[in-house]
């Protein structure tokens, strides 16, 4: 009996999720420190803090992939 | 110097994460790189989605989206017509009517076909074309890259060159094709990620598409409506133009036979998901105008506005459209989004850079090292060969890029060699796919005298030499703009070698039958998808895409 020992790839959408997931962190990360210190958005809609939004979308979207790709 | 974006930590953090990811994936993939196909075509075993999404990115370059935002404040909607008719018919047309062929004859490039269906001469003509256009291509690209670093972020030209090169480089010969693919697919998303951003902020900002879409003026706020007479428009086309320059010959040209992507089709893992590539891919295509039309007609309200300002270009002092895209991320992206934002760019870059590299090396490895040098290589060569020559493609671009540095003048030349080598070459296969009556004298002589007619047309309105007369029959125009020009350029390529192809074949001997089967369509049994479910058909979701297609050019008509 034979094993076969070629090694599984991980699939693409692991790693889409991954680079997803820390970025995502990391601009959410962003969006909680603008949000206390909220002088620092000086640029146009920086009210809206997209740092905070956008970055967690991108983990919750990265989430989804990582799930999806395992 | 003064620069439009500054990077903080956070900034520098994200732009590091890609490189050290990138790299990661390289040295990853490097255990599952043994064989030639492993190498050269990601082993043969993506699903239409990975080879769907990669395809569309080996063309999604930032060069492209930065042109085409600032494009848009020059032309308005007159930019979708390059994301929607001049790519979804012929991306369709490649799935439907042209991957059978190119898929079952299991070559490994697009010159492998014109071997098979013409012969030896016929291949290494294009082989050598398509390796010269694709290092010179990707050595403008690496350079317009460094500019565009150079004037937003005051980037030293050499270390981004150098820093990109190398990291393209690594994940390359580590892991060919597949790393290619998988660098593009974060590429899409990151693209995605970065700049859609920006377009949504901007419209936020601005009161939503509809109002800025109505202060647009009449010439560049439809799409066909003001196509009947070259004047009435921003870009200075008629519909005819369009739809035989841009929708016909260029995007046929480009979109069917360009190995750069279509190499992305190959790597599929069967015929069913080969013909899906283009097809999935299309459907991202038409969406693509959302971020270059969106952040294009931001800019050019803001412009209009008087709040922002386009930077000069640094060598011809005028306002440089590519610096539109790089304004707005300064206007809405605080410290993180910014450094997110120029990886979108950067990885759009590299990724361009990426196919380009693994296409040369593979079509530099088959279709001339092992046809013409070696024809006995063994398949490990052959995969120590696409290795050494990735670095040496690597090497060859970033010294075109230092050439076009010093000699600005190269660059027109080198951008108008896409009309040189890909409008005649789809004059070539379409006749060898479709008429069996084409002979190998044929396919080989019409193809050099539709290179040589873009060409002397090129040197013609370069150096002035027709005359007025000339250039109205030439374009259909008085004064044609350089886009019209370009466009007609590749019209008349595509005639004579058409037309060539056809004679010289009409007087000449074709190849026996037997040796056409699996390459011309009326020697090759129909594929049979008698028990593939509806939703799993190439055919179906075409016609969606071509529904969708004609609903958004009607929505802006």
């Amino acid at each position: 009996m034979t094993t076969d020992t070629t090694p599984k790839m991980v699939s693409i959408w692991f790693l889409v999720g991954l680079i997803l997931v820390i970025y995502g962190l990391i601009l959410t990360g962003c969006g909680v420190y603008y949000q206390a210190h909220p002088e620092l958005l000086t640029q146009k809609l920086g009210e809206l803090n997209p740092s905070l939004w956008w970055g967690s979308g991108m983990a919750g979207l990265g989430a989804i992939f990582i799930l999806f790709g395992r | 110097m003064e620069t439009t974006l500054h990077l903080a930590a956070v900034d520098w953090a994200i732009i590091a994460i890609y490189f050290v990811f990138i790299i990661g994936i390289g040295l990853y993939l490097r255990r599952f790189t043994k064989t030639g196909d492993d190498f050269f075509l990601a082993g043969r075993k993506n699903s239409s989605w990975v080879a769907g999404l990669a395809f569309l990115s080996a063309n999604l370059g930032a060069l492209e989206i930065l042109g085409w935002t600032g494009g848009t404040m020059k032309y308005g909607m007159y930019v979708s017509h390059f994301y929607w008719i001049g790519a979804v018919p012929a991306m369709l047309f490649l799935g439907l009517y042209m991957m059978p062929f190119y898929y079952s004859s299991r070559i490994h490039s697009i010159p492998g076909y014109l071997k098979l269906r013409y012969d030896e001469r016929t291949r290494v003509l294009n082989a050598i074309s398509f390796a010269v256009m694709t290092l010179l291509m990707s050595g403008i690209n690496l350079y317009l890259m460094a500019l565009v670093f150079r004037t937003i972020l005051g980037w030293d030209w050499h270390l981004s060159m150098w820093a990109s090169a190398l990291a393209i480089g690594c994940y390359i010969t580590l892991g060919g094709l597949m790393s290619a693919i998988f660098t593009e697919i974060v590429q899409f998303f990151l693209i995605w990620a970065g700049l859609f951003l920006v377009a949504v902020l901007g419209l936020v900002e601005l009161g939503g598409i509809q109002g800025l879409l109505a202060e647009l003026p009449p010439t560049m706020n439809s799409l066909w409506s003001t196509a009947g007479s070259a004047g009435d428009n921003s870009m200075g086309v008629t519909w005819i133009g369009i739809v035989m320059g841009l929708g016909f010959v260029l995007s046929f040209g480009y979109w069917t036979t360009d190995f750069l992507v279509v190499q992305r089709a190959f790597s599929s893992k069967d015929l069913r998901s080969a013909r899906l590539t283009p097809i999935t891919a299309s459907f991202f295509k038409m969406l693509l105008p959302l971020i270059v039309v969106g952040a294009g007609l931001v800019a050019w309200k803001l412009q209009a506005l008087g709040q922002i300002t386009l930077l000069p270009h640094p060598e011809t002092g005028e306002p440089w459209n590519d610096t539109a895209l790089p304004l707005l991320i300064a206007r809405y992206f605080p410290a993180g989004l910014v450094g997110l934002g120029i990886t979108a760019l950067l990885a759009g870059f590299m990724a361009g850079q990426a196919g380009n590299v693994s296409a040369f090396n593979t079509v530099w490895t088959y279709d001339i090292y092992k046809a013409v040098l070696n024809r006995n290589a063994s398949d490990e060569h052959l995969v120590w060969m696409g290795r050494v020559t990735t670095i040496v493609g690597i090497v060859l671009s970033v010294g075109t890029a230092y050439l076009a540095m010093q000699f600005n003048t190269i660059m027109d030349y080198i951008q108008a060699i896409f009309s040189w080598v890909n409008a005649p070459l789809f004059a070539t296969m379409l006749l060898g796919m479709f008429w069996k009556r084409t002979t190998s004298a044929g396919g080989f002589w019409g193809l050099i005298l539709g290179m040589l007619t873009s060409f002397f047309i090129f040197l013609g309105f370069k150096f002035s030499w027709f005359s007025e007369g000339m250039v109205g029959l030439i374009t259909f125009s008085k004064n044609p703009s350089g886009m019209t020009q370009n466009l007609w350029q590749a019209c008349w390529a595509w005639i004579v070698c058409f037309g060539a192809t056809v004679a010289i074949s009409l007087v000449t001997k074709p190849k026996p039958e037997g040796e056409l089967v699996g390459l011309v369509k009326s020697l090759t049994p129909a594929a049979d998808t008698g028990d593939v479910p509806l939703l799993g058909r190439p055919g179906f979701w075409a016609a969606i895409a071509l529904v969708v297609l004609v609903v958004l050019n009607v929505m802006f008509w």
